[in-house]
């Protein structure tokens, strides 16, 4: 319960923070929307100028990116400062005071990490998916979108994790920030529907790093039925994934020497 | 000249300092490739078209090796060092440089870029190569390329210097920074060639200095251009160039009239 009191403390800090130079936090919402935009103009300029990726209408591939903006929203507004707060207290060497507080490091991590930037995305995000409902003829009171919810569920589970190992790595080698990019670009995988890969790579992607769980598969299970098989061993393979960040946590816990780097 | 030279080695010396994060580009770049290759891939087989919108699918990918390359060579956050002087007053000190302001952030970058095309450019131009099938189409247009490009990390610097001179105004520019390396690579033609654009949109572009970052270098490495052709693109962006300095030159004299140094 305390650590619901810390994130809505952490929420109006980061609030405060952001404006205080309030011209900046305006401009920042605002391209922050645009930014997120770009990613369904180069959809629309790909449908208006070839025909596209098969098996995929246009307005089926703006509701796969509409998914994939909110999911990436939504890591944003709530993960990533997990992240960052990491790599940049590892490498103060001042990670110490998390260890110190009366709760477990990454509870209080996760319920303290709030960016106001990735609520710009998920609202843009929102809005798209709402558009595309609306085109398809979608209804939210269908099966399928319940399975459509639990899939984006454990896509933002997924990314929880993706976070962790990340985070985790920077314990361990404590220099960094070079691992943050290499995990924005393994990120880029998601960015097209899974089925223009190569088949062994979706294999790849499915079952031992399930990164298509981000938005393809979501938006497969709300327009055509995915099999109650493969929900399985999404839930599987995402559960497993979750289960080898937390390990990999506490072990970089366990190797942390608070010397900094 | 020596000045000069001195600020060039420190910005080497910048670069060798965070050389773990240069090279880790070797990972993250291919990845971008081995997405977009599989991409137009698809759409290239599934539509069974040889040339959409005048490009094969060899030069697509050429095309986006190339873009990569010049996004990596024409990366630049002046802006964000400008707004660092101005935010914390450290402004103050440079100006006490016997050295332009504008020519020590240009001089300094120039190291940053001798060492990133050692160790970022050439890397992932030969990863293209080997693994990508990316070919060089003739010399005399690889050697255009390159000076092309040369005007375009200029074209990309005076540009981050415009947006970093408005934190005189706006004070913190987080917002704006964080979205122009991707405007400029989406209206440089990055992405896609500018020719996958509307028929307006293109018009427009030919009237703005974006497309002489990527769209216009690219172009003449895969040979669009005839080597006249060519040469007057290159002619464009020094003018490009020259119109951005003064704008420069201008807005800098208004901002440091403005500015009193106390960090705000």
């Amino acid at each position: 319960m305390k650590l619901v009191r810390i994130f809505f403390k952490a929420v109006t800090m980061e609030l405060s923070r952001r404006m205080a130079y309030k011209a900046d936090f305006i401009i920042r919402c605002f391209i922050l929307v645009i930014n997120s935009i770009i990613s369904p103009i180069f959809a629309l300029i790909l449908y208006t100028t070839t025909p596209g990726i098969p098996g995929w209408k246009f307005e089926e591939f703006i509701l796969f990116q509409g998914t994939l903006i909110f999911v990436f929203g939504f890591t944003h507004a709530f993960f990533w400062q997990l992240l960052s707060f990491t790599i940049y207290e590892v490498r103060k060497g001042s990670f110490d005071r998390f260890l110190l507080l009366p709760y477990k490091p990454l509870s209080y991590l996760t319920a303290s990490s709030i960016e106001t930037d990735g609520f710009s995305e998920m609202f843009t995000g929102i809005i798209i998916i709402w558009w595309a409902f609306k085109k398809l003829g979608l209804s939210i009171f269908s099966a399928n979108f319940i399975l459509y919810i639990y899939l984006v569920f454990l896509a933002l589970v997924f990314h929880y994790s993706l976070n962790i190992i990340t985070a985790s790595f920077s314990l361990i080698f404590i220099r960094s920030w070079a691992l943050m990019d290499i995990l924005s670009s393994l990120v880029i995988f998601a960015k097209y529907p899974a089925s223009i890969y190569h088949i062994g790579m979706v294999f790849f992607f499915t079952f031992i790093f399930p990164i298509a769980i981000s938005a393809h598969y979501p938006v497969q299970a709300l327009l055509s039925a995915v099999s109650y098989k493969l929900i399985l061993f999404l839930t599987l393979s995402v559960s497993l994934f979750f289960y080898l960040s937390i390990s990999l946590w506490n072990f970089g816990l366990k190797k942390y020497k608070s010397a900094g780097g | 000249m020596k000045k000069y030279r001195e600020l060039t080695k420190i910005g080497a010396k910048i670069a060798l300092a965070y050389k773990f994060d240069f090279i880790v580009s070797i990972f993250t770049v291919p990845i971008s490739i081995i997405v977009f290759y599989f991409l137009w891939k698809t759409i290239y087989a599934y539509s069974g078209l040889d040339v959409i919108r005048g490009y094969t699918f060899e030069e697509m990918v050429n095309y986006f090796i190339m873009s990569m390359v010049i996004a990596l060579l024409g990366w630049s956050n002046i802006e964000r060092v400008v707004e660092y002087d101005v935010l914390y007053g450290e402004m103050v000190l440079r100006l006490l440089s016997p050295v332009t302001y504008l020519a020590s952030l240009f001089y300094t970058e120039m190291g940053l870029k001798a060492m990133s095309l050692l160790v970022e450019a050439t890397p992932i131009f030969l990863i293209g190569i080997v693994f990508f099938k990316a070919k060089v189409f003739s010399i005399l247009n690889l050697i255009l390329y390159a000076i092309a490009v040369l005007f375009s990390i200029g074209l990309v610097f005076l540009i981050s210097f415009l947006i970093g001179l408005s934190s005189f105004w706006l004070k913190r520019i987080s917002g704006i920074s964080r979205s122009k390396k991707l405007f400029l690579s989406f209206l440089g033609g990055g992405f896609v060639p500018l020719t996958f654009f509307p028929k307006i949109f293109q018009q427009i572009s030919e009237w703005l200095p974006f497309q002489y970052i990527r769209y216009v270098p690219i172009n003449i490495y895969l040979g669009k251009y005839s080597t006249f052709l060519a040469l007057e693109m290159i002619g464009r962006q020094i003018i490009w160039i020259i119109l951005l300095y003064i704008i420069a030159k201008i807005l800098w004299n208004r901002a440091i009239r403005k500015f009193c140094g106390v960090g705000v």
